[in-house]
């Protein structure tokens, strides 16, 4: 979880370097990109798993963050501003593709062996390998709600703002999102519990 | 799932904590009587610790300056958009119509006093034309036709003898 004061200060930075970077201060705005890039290309990745596509994408939300710079208000944090970019960047490229991949679940994703004990270890990157392998099976719709909660830590006002939908509707689409996800997490597939 | 148990998107948010207080708690004692609740809790709260663990994914170089980069090569296209500035005689030519009913009315009255000086002025000009029959130099010359402004005598319709005569003719 992120700290209050971490995420107030950061906030208050993107505000300081936005309002440069209007101005024309490139330099600002190198700044936002180096300090959101991992954050917009992590999301991206995720909903894409390619990781060269989700390269080139990234650059591409920020070059049409910089184009849409003078629309930014500070009534939304400018990182939330950024994924909904990025949400409707991944999105469309989704739409262009038109077809389901399958992706194989090592593809590009290194699993971080964080566990103290051997076995501890192997169950970590495997429920790490079960949760990636999930996520490349539900729909987008599913997919982008889940990272934007719980990898990326918005809100469900955030999430409304960043998806065009009501809060109740954020809450209906997170249960069935994650109903979606269970179903391809579980370790064996099997009788489901209703 | 019993008729007792809550609806799937409060097990949902309740592992949010994006419910009310009093809710939660009612929500967190049934599921602690409710196996089949307590089980789907667990499962919900599984998949969260998941999304905790997995690892970042860092993009390993420094997109800033190929932003940068890419911005200053298509700098044209990529300038923050601002509506570009008109050019200033079209603006002025714009303004002038935009205000041209408040000048009409304006207009009218200055037109009508512009050409009654004008008149005047004309008039003015032909008072002082120089009669050909008139010696050159003669005092008389120059005012020709200012005997119209004079009376015109009882029974007369000319001003002066010579202003409707004919030249040669005899009276």
């Amino acid at each position: 979880m992120t700290d209050a004061r971490d995420l107030d200060a950061r906030t208050r930075a993107d505000e300081a370097d936005v309002a440069r970077a209007r101005a024309g201060d490139t330099a600002a705005f190198a700044a936002l990109v180096r300090r959101h890039q991992d954050r917009v290309f992590g999301f991206i990745l995720r909903m894409l798993d390619a990781r060269d596509e989700a390269m080139e994408l990234t650059q591409d939300v920020f070059v049409k963050a910089w184009q849409a710079l003078p629309a930014w208000r500070p009534e939304a944090r400018f990182s939330t501003w950024l994924l909904q970019i990025a949400r409707n960047a991944a999105l469309d490229q989704l739409r262009r593709r038109r077809v389901v991949q399958f992706a194989p679940l090592d593809d590009g994703l290194d699993v971080a062996d964080g566990a103290p004990g051997p076995e501890e270890r192997y169950a970590s990157r495997q429920r790490q390998a079960r949760l990636e392998h999930a996520l490349q099976r539900i729909a987008a719709e599913h997919r982008e709600i889940l990272l934007l909660r719980e990898v990326e830590d918005l809100s469900y006002g955030e999430l409304a703002a960043v998806l065009g939908i009501a809060e109740g509707t954020v809450k209906s689409r997170l249960a069935r999102a994650r109903a979606a996800l269970l179903e391809h997490f579980r370790p064996s597939a099997g009788v489901r519990d209703d | 799932m019993t008729s007792n148990c809550p609806p799937a998107d409060a097990l949902s948010a309740l592992v949010d904590d994006a419910l009310p207080p009093a809710v939660r708690d009612a929500l967190l004692a049934h599921s602690a009587a409710c196996p089949l609740c307590a089980a789907r809790l667990a499962e919900l709260r599984a998949i969260h610790d998941a999304f905790q663990d997995l690892p970042a994914t860092p993009l390993g170089f420094d997109l800033g300056a190929r932003v940068i980069a890419r911005l200053q090569a298509d700098a044209p296209a990529a300038a923050p958009r601002c509506p570009p500035p008109r050019p200033h005689w079209l603006a002025s030519i714009k303004r002038f119509f935009n205000d041209l009913p408040a000048w009409r009315a304006a207009l009218v009255p200055l037109a009508g006093t512009a050409a009654a000086l004008a008149f005047g002025v004309v008039l003015g000009g032909m008072l002082l034309i120089e009669d050909e029959a008139m010696p050159s130099g003669s005092p008389s010359a120059t005012l020709v036709a200012m005997s119209l402004f004079d009376p015109v005598p009882p029974g007369n319709l000319c001003p002066r003898a010579d202003a409707c005569a004919p030249k040669g003719s005899s009276r």
